[in-house]
């Protein structure tokens, strides 16, 4: 288990060495630069000449990659191109703001999900099942951001009950996390349903039925745990869609997070700031998809167990 | 925010900094930092008398000193003395400024320049501590800003927000048509950005904001209805154009008829009356009909007539072609825009909607949209200069309190090369840059926007309204024609 | 009996039936029996009709007209004789611009599926095939295309080649092969353990021909499922990025981009916002519930992730 962990922390470090190369060239490649964000239209060579050099913009580009890998190495990623703000502060800002976010995303995800997957198995095929699986379909069928234009329309601007955009309080995060919740909360309702399906046919639950256990023991207790490892191994890939979505979400809410942040830092070529951001999307990702291994090593015994053999 | 070296006006700076010379509703020039002002006989001399026992919000002293070194900073080219300004293409009367005392900054002229205070009155000549813009750095405007308005910075997110709070050291200011001679009555100020036009309407309705520019056409008349809001509209000192690069004769722009051409079928009104609902007027000179010296004699040019259009191409050698596309030496009229969503949402949806009017007689027109940070690179970096690397057409919407000045910008942007040889503008620039009385000044004003519909080194297409939007709670926020942004001194929220 | 989970009789299906013959037979008997394939198929068959009508129309010059004819006197109007969804803020038809939207959707989405089920379909049987080494070097490929979220693959991409269906094309094609590859390893991994590829083995025929003959064709249920998933996958993520102006460029008729054209006009009319969202909607419903149906008759142990 630990050689398990340990090698996959390795992997992960790789991957974000990668990335890391990955993010800082492919934004470089781009066309146009900082300075026009900085510098006026007027402004002359000179000028731009002399922003680029206070940049840091005039090196060869592998020592800015060094640079720039020293730096977040260092928890100093120094500041933003453009504004000058520190880029952890920056980051502190903002993320405190995709955290809310995107942990109230996720809660909608597994609250609703879980529950709603479970029961809709138990009571298949009767109103409440058809009720879920209409949702799901829904949920994985409209596109997140005509959701939202949907439900910006309807209960911002019509009935007035939830604010339009802006960053805030419970009200103003609401709307923004159902949209951001839609879809991963119908897949995992799905897979929830049709694992606890998967598990209510097999032969254990059939002997403790048949032994008299009442349903809802079986249920809660036995098929529940065991219904819930697919979930959780598709969580690896739930958290960084939802992280992902932040992009479009808190563009459109105006919801400014790290992912509305990352979209601008981008169109103005803010590298610093964006290569930065860029990278720890990518880290949350890959540190998602290593605890996602984690803990599906530890609550799967099939796995633990092909992992000792291994 | 650095009133010498950013590129834009940002909404901000009325509440940061200060004008020496600022304009009223009418357009007139009032003081401001300064208590009065005077020119020489000769009208070479220009005294300014400056507010006594004035401070930047840091404490620093703000005297006629810092005044003259910030005049020095605008109309330095070069970087060596506070610049490089990167607006010192107006300055360029201006041969010396100097602080004989506390109180008094003396400009002296190379020749006559009346427009001076049109040139002071512009944000990018309001007052800031250099001082602090030295020690700051490339940082300064953005993670600090030093002025002496009734604002304090707070924070400066680009494209997020711009936070300032009251300055209670305040002394009031000078100008005469503001009421509050004291400190702001506001704790502070936050501008945010709203991308969508469409969203803006939404959430000035929603109350996540207490006032909004520019929401998108459709939604005004719907905005107008509601008792919780006031709407104040009129044309914007600003102006869409189109420019043809004059370099590229493979397409004949170099030909003054071609640009009358193509010019002539476009539609200025329908684009106005439907894709702005009306809230935007057509342009056939380069500035709108509300400018004080406004030349109505430009509406003989660019009237719609594709007609007209069409055989002033057929004279010009540009005859109908495959496809419908005109030819010429087995050339065809096709050439691409580039244009941009870098300050309005609705800009390229202008340049859309003109596709059609140009394929109607037989001209066709590619758009390119550019991301915003590659728009003035493609536009004006390396390669404008010449006809085989810059664009052939690009189009664009400037914002600017000197509507004058502006033209004298876009004359020679991004490449005089571009704008073909006009000596009648530049005959026009020269006189406004050396006007000796404000007769002269708008003789010039309205002899280059003659000339500029007439020989059209861009093409004026409309210009927006600007549309405010405040709720009723919200008092004493006036926007004026004269200027970009209202002042803040006078603006209160009822409870 | 349900409609959407015979989970047990088609695990039992797929254990008697090897012939491709009967399972076909047996499919299409299940396919007539789940209704909610059936509407999938029904829904899909539209989209592929309006898709290749799309196509058509976007790729025949003298058809741009049909989609791309301007008329401003005639802007945002409500359903008509003339214009039976109404028209767009440039008086511009909004049934026939959806139909090119719903044919960049077709292309799009058939292409990227397509690219991406022989990258992943390819990699994915060589790793799990020959395993070691081979195996490490291609997981660490998945595992890394894996890893990124894909909007900002796309934004990178967006500003490296420039906005446009090409970044959207690559930003998936990169993301997306390595979920299907995955899946292609694991199914190859647990084939290449049983008895007949071994005694293939000693028989001495070729590797490449037992990965060929014996595993490809084990995975096409999944191929065939994941197909569905991918197509619909693809046309909503090209939908977002063109929503947030990162895919095709205007005039091109994206349904995306039309949704983030339209909603800012939703106060004047709702029609430019609500008809392509609608398509989009109904085009990946019934790409999922095709998929659902499929994978319910080839291969029920594949869970939609």
């Amino acid at each position: 288990m630990l050689r398990f962990l340990v090698r996959r922390l390795a992997y992960a470090i790789v991957l974000l060495l990668i990335a890391s190369v990955a993010i800082f060239y492919g934004l470089r490649v781009a066309p146009g630069d900082v300075t026009s964000a900085i510098v006026s239209v007027t402004g002359t060579q000179v000028l731009i000449d002399d922003v680029k050099e206070q940049l840091g913009l005039d090196k060869p580009l592998a020592t800015q990659y060094f640079i720039f890998i020293k730096n977040v190495v260092t928890g100093d990623p120094g500041s933003s191109l453009v504004s000058g703000a520190k880029i952890t502060d920056l980051i502190g800002d903002a993320g405190i703001k995709t955290l809310k976010l995107g942990v109230f995303g996720l809660i909608l995800v597994y609250a609703l999900a879980i529950p709603l997957g479970l029961m809709a198995a138990w009571w298949r095929n009767k109103p409440f099942d058809q009720g879920v699986r209409f949702l799901a379909v829904l949920g994985m069928g409209i596109p997140n951001f005509f959701l939202a234009v949907l439900l910006i329309q309807l209960f911002a601007v019509k009935l007035k009950w939830l604010p339009v955009a802006g960053p805030g309080g419970f009200k103003h995060t609401l709307l923004p996390a159902v949209v951001l919740a839609m879809e991963s909360m119908a897949v995992n309702m799905r897979l929830m349903r049709s694992s606890t399906l998967e598990e209510l046919s097999k032969d254990y639950i059939r002997t403790q039925r048949a032994k008299g256990l009442p349903g809802r023991r079986i249920l809660f207790v036995h098929a529940f745990r065991n219904a819930l490892v697919p979930v959780v191994a598709l969580a690896g890939v739930t958290i960084p869609v939802v992280l992902g979505y932040t992009l479009i979400v808190e563009v459109i809410f105006r919801y400014e997070g790290l992912g509305f942040q990352l979209v601008q830092a981008i169109t103005k070529r803010d590298y610093a700031l964006a290569q930065t951001l860029a990278l720890l999307f990518t880290a949350i990702v890959v540190f998602s998809n290593f605890l996602a291994d984690a803990a599906h090593q530890l609550i799967d015994p099939r796995i633990r167990d092909r992992a000792r053999a291994a | 925010m650095d009133t010498v070296a950013s590129p834009w006006a940002d909404p901000a700076y009325v509440a940061l900094y200060e004008f020496t010379v600022v304009r009223d509703a009418e357009g007139a020039y009032q003081p401001a930092l300064v208590d009065s002002w005077e020119v020489s006989e000769d009208l070479l001399t220009w005294t300014f008398t400056i507010r006594e026992g004035l401070t930047f919000h840091s404490g620093a002293a703000l005297d006629a000193a810092v005044i003259a070194a910030n005049f020095n900073a605008f109309r330095d080219g070069t970087g060596d003395a506070g610049g490089p300004g990167q607006n010192a293409i107006f300055w360029p009367t201006v041969t010396d400024v100097q602080a004989p005392d506390a109180t008094t900054v003396v400009c002296t002229m190379s020749a006559p320049f009346t427009a001076f205070p049109e040139t002071l009155a512009t944000e990018f000549a309001m007052i800031e501590n250099l001082a602090k813009r030295t020690e700051v750095g490339t940082d300064y405007g953005a993670a600090a800003a030093d002025g002496s308005g009734p604002f304090q910075f707070g924070s400066y997110q680009p494209g997020t927000e711009v936070v300032v709070n009251r300055w209670d050291g305040y002394p009031g200011t000078n100008i005469p048509y503001v009421s509050n001679k004291g400190p702001a009555y506001l704790e502070s100020v936050r501008w945010v950005p709203i991308l969508e036009a469409g969203q803006r309407a939404n959430e000035i309705e929603g109350g996540t904001v207490n006032v909004v520019k520019n929401p998108a056409g459709q939604d005004i008349e719907r905005l107008k209805g509601n008792s919780d809001l006031v709407v104040t509209s009129f044309p914007s000192l600003a102006n869409y154009f189109i420019g043809l690069n004059a370099q590229q004769t493979r397409v004949g722009f170099e030909d003054v008829t071609v640009r009358q051409a193509i010019s002539m079928a476009i539609d200025r009104k329908s684009l106005a009356d439907s894709l702005f609902f009306g809230q935007a007027v057509p342009t056939y000179g380069p500035i709108a009909p509300n400018f004080k010296w406004y030349e109505p004699g430009v509406e003989a040019f660019n009237q719609f007539d594709p007609e007209k259009a069409k055989s002033l191409l057929d004279a010009a050698g540009w005859v109908e072609g495959s496809g419908g596309i005109r030819e010429k030496g087995g050339e065809k009229l096709s050439f691409t825009l580039t244009s941009n969503d870098l300050y309005q949402p609705t800009t390229s949806a202008i340049d859309q909607a003109i596709v059609p009017m140009l394929a109607d007689v037989g001209v066709e027109m590619k758009l390119d949209v550019p991301d915003a940070a590659a728009f003035f690179p493609k536009v004006a970096g390396a390669g404008a200069e010449d006809a085989a690397t810059s664009l052939d057409a690009w189009s664009f919407e400037w914002l600017w309190s000197s509507p004058v000045d502006l033209l004298i910008f876009f004359q020679a942007f991004p490449s005089v090369k571009w704008n073909g040889d006009l000596p009648e503008i530049a005959a026009a620039v020269k006189q406004w840059q050396t006007a000796p009385d404000l007769a002269t000044l708008e003789a010039a004003a309205r002899a280059m926007q003659l000339a500029w519909a007439e020989k059209l080194p861009e093409i004026p297409i409309l210009t927006r309204n600007d549309t405010w939007v405040a709720q009723t709670k919200v008092k004493g926020y006036t926007p004026v024609e004269t200027m970009l942004y209202p002042l803040y001194n006078d603006v209160w929220i009822e409870a | 009996m349900s409609a959407t989970e015979p989970v047990v009789d088609v695990v039992a299906v797929l254990d008697r039936a090897p012939a491709a013959e009967g399972r076909l037979r047996d499919a299409l008997a299940l396919l007539r029996a789940n209704k909610v394939a059936l509407l999938g198929l029904f829904l899909t068959a539209i989209f592929v009709l309006t898709g290749l009508a799309g196509a058509v129309i976007l790729l025949t010059p003298g058809l741009h007209h049909l989609w791309e004819a301007q008329d401003l006197a005639i802007a945002l109007q409500p359903p008509s004789g003339d214009h039976l969804l109404g028209t767009d803020q440039y008086g511009r038809d909004l049934l026939w611009r959806g139909i090119g939207g719903v044919g960049i959707a077709f292309l799009i989405g058939v292409g990227v599926t397509f690219l991406v089920l022989l990258i992943g379909l390819t990699l994915g049987s060589i790793a799990g095939y020959f395993g070691r080494k081979t195996d490490m070097a291609i997981t660490g490929l998945i595992d890394l295309a894996w890893g990124f979220p894909l909007l900002l693959v796309a934004v990178v991409i967006a500003g490296m080649i420039g906005k446009g269906l090409k970044d959207v094309i690559i930003a998936v094609s990169v993301i997306l092969w390595a979920g299907f590859a995955r899946i292609v390893r694991a199914q190859v991994k647990t084939l290449a353990e049983r008895e007949f590829v071994e005694a293939a083995r000693m028989l001495g025929v070729p590797e490449w021909r037992i990965l060929l003959r014996h595993m490809v064709p084990n995975v096409m249920g999944s191929v065939l499922v994941m197909a569905s998933y991918y197509v619909a996958y693809t046309v909503i993520t090209e939908a977002g990025f063109s929503f947030i102006n990162l895919g095709a460029q205007p005039p091109t008729p994206s349904l995306g981009a039309m949704v983030a054209e339209g909603r800012n006009y939703w106060s004047v009319s709702v029609w430019p916002a609500i008809v392509p969202g609608t398509a989009i909607a109904l085009i990946v419903l019934g790409l999922n519930s095709l998929g659902d149906g499929l994978r319910d008759i080839f291969d029920p142990r594949l869970r939609r992730w």
